[in-house]
């Protein structure tokens, strides 16, 4: 395993009653794609927004790049995380560029820096220029959640953190976007966690796997391990059923 | 954000446009209650004031006996027109049929605020018949009426069944007739056209010259007295007392009655028909320049479009900030929109009378009224448009690193925006409905012609309030669309109203 990006060092966290995770400690490795795959209720989302706060454990301690995550200073991290979730959740009221450079402007890029990136971005993923003045309802599923991709590599983050941004889009769209994720990653290492329910998406996408079940990790490390000797049944029957 | 700053700056401005009353000595407030009489009333002080050197501000068509006396309470007024019998009765709850001003006086001993000499007539119930009638049979006195059995009575429904009407008349003067009941406004058309020959009435009525009829002497003192007296503040300058004071015995029943007609009758104003008895008395006075019809529209709309805007302006600085500030506590949400709707709740005649003790009358109180009915839509839509938006959207705008001013303007205010702005609309539209009633507590405005227009039963004054308000409501409602058009994306309005 390279460097270490995002480390969970004894994790506890529980909504009201129910314990999602417990005592949990694993590591993501920086410059490759790590999947969380889990079925729902697994705690992959749970974990994911402990990366960006969104969630704060009851107990232990998330580590960022070596540095123990500053929970009075969110906003400024969490520009360094890109974010996409199911969806896309692009602002309605806002035009496809105003979503897109919504967090550039509020931090002060200069507007030819702004315009520069938006393009170079528009086109990696193959959107057309002329959709940066439409409204988010005016485009389909697949357009927005390139946009919304868009909007999480505006600031060039070194963490992009994905909730299952496929899933709701049709298997031919999907297919067509993870062509463009794969090239996007082949441009240049980035730390990637991308949350999915979907085995068979994990293993064309990413590069080390965590697989949780119940809150807990069941097996983790490359994916070529993985599939080599699964840890248990459970890991067996995810992989067979990808097939 | 230049929204707020440029909206406090414009509240500053008609802020110190308000005119800032009770400065100056000279100056003194003159009200009325809101009927005719008592505007003439109010009308005849304030102009004799005038003729002694007086500034007077004029707060006439206060709602009721109730407001008037709070306000001069309070100092807000220093004098306007009661009866004796609403002051023995209503105000200092007393049984006293026939209270005089030294009675009353002695009563109001440990208040700030006391009752002169009678202007001389007493408007109280009356019987009254046709004039020729009264002749013919050498009717003068109630008493004479027990020799007339063959006379038709009918009496308004009120009098016909109070103890203190017919059923007590009748016993104090050993009446037997069997009266019927008919509508008051018919009685005295009735009359005229023969069908019945005794009614009652209000001693002063301006329509007994109308339909040339006489009241009965009350030679028994059955009817309880209601002789008019400037009631006024115990601090009123010695030199307004006496300018007062020239009014005492200088207006009996018939002169009322005829003062009343002009107004009710030949449709005169009631400036012009105070200043034209005063000048017949002696009492001073020039003629009076009358403001014409466009003038007091202009002023009235003027001022109900300061009072709708001032209040609409504070609910905003109160409602927007409160719903923000509660919105994402959910009891806390609900305990604040309790408290609002209750003071919605609150008739709004009710919420102006409980003003005065407070703030007065006028243009204060009524802005404060008109402030507190416009929190809760204000309120309500905010939290409500807050609470709505999508929890995903939500968590994006947090997880793309925006800090919560930034998610507030940039995300979850403009999302919000369709339903605030609903809300803004619903409280200017009901502003600009309430602000009618300001009127009741001396705050102007197109309530004014209203209330005067109710008072004199006159019809056209009344449209003359309420056609404006009701432009000045679509008015309200087109601006706010052209508003909407503005700050809000087509595709935004879901749900609402079709264009």
């Amino acid at each position: 395993m390279n460097q270490i990006a995002v480390e969970f060092d004894q994790i506890t966290k529980a909504y009201a009653e129910t314990v999602v995770v417990s005592d949990l400690t694993v590591a993501i490795p920086a410059a490759v794609t790590t999947a969380l795959v889990g079925e729902s209720g697994s705690g992959k989302s749970t974990l994911l927004q402990l990366i960006n706060g969104l969630v704060r454990p009851d107990a232990g301690e998330v580590r960022i790049f070596g540095e123990a995550l500053d929970y009075a200073r969110l906003p400024e991290t969490r520009t360094r995380m890109g974010y996409a979730v199911q969806g896309a959740g692009l602002f309605p009221h806002l035009t496809v560029s105003g979503n897109i450079t919504l967090v550039a402007r509020q931090r002060g890029w200069p507007e030819s820096r702004i315009e520069e990136r938006f393009l170079t971005l528009m086109n990696l993923l193959e959107l057309p220029e002329d959709f940066r003045d439409r409204y988010p309802h005016s485009l389909s599923g697949g357009q927005q959640q390139r946009v919304s991709l868009c909007r999480a590599m505006m600031l060039d983050p070194p963490l992009m953190l994905l909730d299952e941004p496929f899933s709701a889009l049709d298997p031919i769209t999907r297919r067509s976007i993870h062509e463009e994720f794969l090239r996007l990653q082949a441009l240049g290492p980035r730390t990637t966690v991308l949350v999915t329910h979907d085995l068979a998406e994990a293993e064309k996408l990413a590069d080390w796997l965590i697989i949780l079940r119940d809150g807990e990790i069941v097996q983790c490390g490359e994916l070529s391990a993985v599939r080599e000797s699964p840890a248990d049944d459970y890991v067996r029957r995810l992989l067979e059923e990808s097939r | 954000m230049t929204m707020p700053r440029l909206a406090s700056r414009t509240l500053l401005i008609l802020l110190l446009s308000l005119p800032l009353t009770g400065w100056g000595a000279e100056k003194l407030v003159v009200a009325s209650k809101n009927f005719n009489e008592g505007y003439l009333l109010g009308e005849l002080m304030a102009q004799v004031l005038e003729n002694h050197g007086y500034e007077v501000e004029r707060r006439f068509g206060l709602g009721g006996t109730l407001v008037c006396y709070e306000a001069l309470l309070a100092g807000e007024v220093d004098v306007y027109g009661e009866y004796t019998g609403t002051l023995a009765q209503a105000i200092l709850k007393v049984d006293d049929l026939a209270p005089d001003r030294a009675r009353l006086n002695t009563l109001l001993h440990d208040s700030p605020v006391e009752v002169l000499d009678s202007l001389g007539f007493n408007n109280t119930y009356a019987i009254a018949l046709k004039a020729g009638l009264s002749r013919s049979l050498n009717v003068t006195k109630i008493s004479d009426l027990a020799l007339h059995n063959e006379l038709t009575y009918a009496f308004s429904l009120e009098f016909l069944n109070r103890q203190d009407g017919w059923p007590g008349l009748a016993q104090t003067y050993g009446l037997t007739s069997a009266p019927t009941g008919i509508e008051h406004g018919l009685a005295y058309q009735a009359m005229d056209e023969g069908k019945i020959d005794i009614t009652d009435a209000y001693s002063t009525d301006g329509d007994l010259k109308r339909y040339g009829l006489v009241t009965l002497t009350d030679d028994r003192e059955y009817f309880p007295q209601y002789f008019a007296v400037p009631f006024v503040r115990k601090d009123l300058p010695p030199a307004a007392r006496q300018a007062l004071g020239k009014l005492a015995g200088r207006i009996d029943d018939d002169t009322m009655r005829q003062l009343n007609a002009q107004v009710v009758i030949e449709g005169r104003s009631f400036a012009e028909v105070a200043a034209g008895f005063l000048q017949q008395s002696g009492l001073g006075g020039e003629e009076r320049e009358l403001d014409d019809w466009q003038d007091q529209l202009a002023r009235n709309t003027l001022t109900h479009l300061k009072l709708t805007f001032i209040a609409l302006a504070l609910g905003c600085m109160v409602g927007l900030p409160l719903g923000i500030l509660v919105y994402r506590h959910k009891t806390l949400s609900r305990l604040v929109l309790y408290v609002a709707g209750l003071l919605q709740t609150v008739p709004s005649i009710a919420l102006l009378a409980l003003m005065i003790p407070l703030f007065g009358i006028g243009e204060v109180p009524a802005i404060i009224a008109l402030f507190l009915y416009s929190i809760l839509p204000i309120l309500r839509n905010t939290i409500t448009g807050l609470i709505t938006i999508d929890p995903l959207l939500k968590r994006v705008a947090e997880a793309i690193g925006l800090n919560n001013r930034e998610q507030l303007v940039r995300i979850l205010l403009p999302m919000a925006m369709p339903t605030i702005l609903a809300g803004i609309r619903t409280a200017a539209v009901i502003s600009i409905g309430t602000a009618t009633l300001a009127a009741f507590i001396g705050a102007g405005g197109l309530g004014e012609p209203i209330v005067t227009g109710l008072a004199l039963n006159d019809a056209s004054l009344i449209l003359q309030g309420a056609v404006p308000a009701a432009m000045l409501a679509i008015v309200t409602e087109l601006l706010f669309e052209g508003l909407e058009r503005l700050l809000v994306k087509p595709h935004m309005l879901k749900g609402q109203l079709p264009e």
